[in-house]
């Protein structure tokens, strides 16, 4: 049982680092410019270059899959079921077929592999790194709680309304540089305020502000939105349709699940001996957190990667199956189905969404893995 | 127990205002006029000559000239509330000008002046600057305007003192551009945007759908009883399946049986619901491989006449509802399964378990009378969720299956830019999910008297 569970293991991690060899060497893969050719006695990489002189030449070396994931080709490429040649043009075989534009199929799987596994891994990144921080320090602070006194109070409460105010208005008048630049300044000047402030108002009554009830709201109010809808809602809205802006929107939907759980487990960690212990010792509250507490939320945290990277993925596909968010040109497994689904062409079905489903299921199975380590641990 | 609802119940309005804070804000960032929307389903053309009293009556009616909200911070040289400007073209140039940083004050004078000369110009009879009115009224770039007084000036005509004010006032404004700002709070109590919305969507009110015309409220509470249909049925399938499924993986856990149902429960939880959709629809609605597979019906579309009653709906469109279901339930089981599975091996290993064995109760009985209802409690709250998240996660499969629920509405109304529906079913199903969240949390805290002391003290 044991050895057969670990075997799993070593295969999904296998597996997701096929995916992510494949979505690193897409473009040498599957592209319709030759890897490498001889032109006049000097060597050129043709796939590098984003212009390309005419080169049938037989001295080229191709791809392994001659076709780029956008290249369409009606005449006698259309339609072209698994495994067949093409009637007309260079002959190459489609081995997963092409779709009513003559797009290959495999070329586009290993495209949308490189879009899905970026949304998922730079998303669950942001996610991760807000999320957990802010979880982390939340249930930190709610036990010991941040004492500060009237001037400070004062400082923290203008400080927050007038950065937020200027930050917005010089945003408009002279865009982003000049926001972070006024949001910069006014931080320094509020930190030096605050740090004379300690030092002059020593013995006046300290006031305790507690950062975890904030969190909590802030989470509740996320969890009312059904994410999906607000998802939808969202990209059909106001974003131009791009990769970065799928990214960023997950990213903001989805850090407060990291911080619920970054926080419930910091809460549970806080009880423990060693805290109090590396507490008594003087350590600082960052060495506490980062050295001490992060390191047994680890795993927890990676059941939660593992969950969230797959949940960016179907959230990914999802979107483009229903046609909403990514740009037109952009071939997704997600695009690819709808498609298939449309023309009732099983190969564009079948395909992609064994993509899906196996990365999903390698994730899953190492989610599971930590999960039943945790739960023996306990 | 009863205060504890209550304090529940309380606790519900901050956490629904702000929810309704929140979806009335991003619905007002939508680029797009609304009165202009309106404009288009009453079929007045921007072409027509009443265009602007249409306009200007619609916005009105429509409460559009209100603040947005109740307060507003906004720099010292700002307009108090631009929205009660009526006029298009004199807002978005007030908006404009603004944030180029030009003194709200001057912009209103200037606006005035342009007002006049352009009202003249119309009344004069020669029609010989009628032109220059189209360069008047569509230019936006103050340099440009001053230039363009500039060479309209010598010519002598009878609005030449108009022309004169106009400059004056442009480059009035032009060389007072402010440098310096700080915020000023504006009260704009209770006659803004935000509380006749909110108002009126607690009446049950959410506007009307600009596509057809049709209140958004009527349009919501028919298609959520699908949705609602749908959510049900899949959730107690759900149920009745993986919890004997997963009290037995759990209770044998070392059985083959057990290991295979848990591997088989993983694969089926990776399975995309809209690849199993998809599937299902290509191999088993059609005889295109081979008819023995052609189980099922092609999803079709729905016609459901006006005043036919939902019961008799749905037994004429039950056939259809099966994939759907299949497709929702495979999900769920998984997920379901498996947290009993985990809760039932927990439970398993508890002393009273021992106790029980000892007396010389019989596997069965202990697995039903001591282990069950232990294993049942947490499910409470998984159910809970389990129903919320169904209403939004039966939004892929609605549009697939083309069930006229929520999912197919928002989904039809995002892509015809129908914001009026796509945010009232935002907004409906937020409270819908607030509700349930709380009312789970009632009766978790019901059936678990520990965890409601536990409530207390934290």
């Amino acid at each position: 049982m044991k050895t057969s569970a670990f075997l799993g293991v070593k295969l999904s991690v296998l597996v997701i680092v096929v995916y992510i060899l494949v979505a690193i060497f897409g473009p040498m893969m599957a592209n319709e410019k030759p890897l490498y050719c001889h032109v006049n006695g000097s060597a050129t990489f043709p796939f590098l270059e984003n212009t390309l002189a005419k080169t049938d030449d037989q001295s080229c070396i191709l791809a392994c899959i001659p076709y780029g994931p956008q290249t369409t080709n009606i005449n006698g490429h259309a339609s072209l079921s698994p495994g067949s040649y093409p009637t007309h043009g260079n002959g190459k075989i489609h081995w997963l077929g092409t779709d009513k534009l003559g797009r290959d199929t495999a070329a586009g799987m290993i495209h949308g592999t490189r879009i899905s596994l970026m949304i998922g891994v730079l998303s669950v990144i942001f996610t991760f790194f807000i999320g957990t921080s802010l979880g982390m320090a939340a249930a930190y602070y709610s036990v010991k709680g941040i004492a500060i006194n009237i001037l400070q109070y004062i400082i923290l409460i203008t400080g927050i309304t007038f950065g937020g105010f200027y930050f917005i208005f010089e945003w408009i008048y002279s865009g982003l540089t000049g926001a972070v630049w006024i949001a910069l300044l006014i931080l320094f000047i509020l930190g030096m305020l605050y740090f004379i402030s300690d030092h002059i108002l020593k013995k006046t009554p300290k006031y305790r502000i507690n950062p975890d009830q904030l969190l909590m709201k802030i989470i509740t109010w996320r969890k009312s939105f059904p994410g999906i809808f607000l998802l939808l809602a969202l990209t059909g809205v106001f974003v131009i349709p791009s990769v970065w802006n799928i990214i960023f929107m997950i990213t903001i939907l989805g850090w407060t699940e990291f911080a619920r759980h970054a926080r419930a487990e910091t809460l549970a960690i806080m009880e423990e001996n060693y805290i109090t212990a590396a507490r008594i010792l003087g350590f600082s509250d960052l060495r506490i957190l980062i050295r001490h507490i992060l390191p047994n939320i680890m795993p927890t945290m990676i059941v939660l990667i593992c969950f969230s990277v797959s949940g960016a993925i179907l959230a990914e596909s999802t979107i483009s199956f229903l046609g909403i968010g990514l740009p037109v040109e952009t071939v997704t497994w997600g695009k690819m189905m709808a498609s298939g689904r449309d023309m009732q062409q099983w190969w564009l079905v079948v395909f992609p969404g064994l993509a899906i489903m196996v990365i999903i299921l390698s994730l899953n199975i190492i989610a599971n893995h930590y999960l039943s380590k945790i739960r023996t641990n306990q | 127990m009863i205060p504890f609802i209550l304090r529940k119940l309380l606790f519900l309005f901050p956490t629904v205002f702000v929810v309704m804070v929140t979806a009335f804000f991003l619905s007002k960032l939508i680029p797009g006029d609304h009165a202009e929307s309106m404009l288009i389903l009453q079929g007045v053309q921007p072409e027509a000559s009443n265009y602007n009293r249409e306009y200007q009556k619609i916005y009105l009616k429509e409460g559009l000239d209100k603040p947005l909200f109740y307060i507003s911070v906004l720099p010292h040289f700002y307009h108090d509330n631009v929205h009660s400007i009526l006029d298009i073209q004199d807002r978005y140039l007030t908006q404009k000008w603004q944030s180029e940083k030009y003194h709200s004050k001057k912009i209103i004078e200037v606006l005035n002046e342009r007002q006049v000369l352009i009202s003249n110009i119309e009344k004069d009879t020669s029609k010989k600057f009628t032109h220059v009115l189209k360069n008047l009224q569509f230019e936006n770039d103050v340099k440009q305007l001053i230039r363009w007084c500039d060479t309209l000036q010598p010519s002598p005509t009878a609005f030449k003192d108009d022309v004169k004010n106009f400059k004056s006032a442009l480059s009035s404004m032009d060389v007072t551009k402010v440098t310096w700002y700080y915020p000023k709070l504006v009260w704009h109590g209770a006659e803004n945007q935000f509380h006749h919305w909110a108002i009126s969507v607690f009446k049950g009110d959410l506007g009307q759908s600009i596509k057809d015309g049709r209140p958004v409220s009527q349009k919501i509470s028919k298609a959520i009883r699908w949705t609602l249909l749908l959510a049900i049925l899949s959730t107690s399938i759900a149920l009745m399946i993986s919890i004997p499924t997963g009290l037995y993986s759990g209770y044998y856990s070392n059985t083959w049986i057990a290991k295979g149902s848990n591997f088989f429960w993983l694969v089926l939880y990776s399975i995309p619901a809209f690849w199993l959709a998809s599937l299902l629809i290509l191999y088993t609605t059609s005889d295109r491989y081979g008819s023995w597979v052609h189980i099922f019906p092609a999803p079709g579309i729905w016609y459901v006449p006006d005043g036919q009653s939902m019961w008799k709906t749905i037994i004429q469109n039950s056939h259809q509802l099966v994939l759907p279901v299949i497709c929702m339930v495979a999900n769920d089981i998984a997920q379901i399964s498996t947290i009993i599975r985990n809760n039932t091996e927990e439970q398993k290993s508890k002393t009273y378990i021992l106790m029980a064995r000892a007396k010389g109760l019989t596997e069965g009985s202990i697995l039903i009378k001591h282990i069950l209802p232990n294993v049942l409690l947490p499910l409470i709250t998984i159910a809970g969720g389990r129903l919320a998240s169904g209403l939004a996660g039966a939004l892929i499969i609605e549009v697939i299956f083309n069930i006229p629920g929520m999912g197919r509405l928002m989904y039809d109304s995002i892509l015809g830019s129908d914001w009026n529906v796509v945010f009232g079913i935002l907004i409906v199903l937020s409270i819908v999910t607030i509700l349930f969240l709380t009312i789970t949390e009632i009766f978790y805290a019901w059936a678990n008297p520990k965890i409601h002391q536990k409530m207390q003290i934290s």
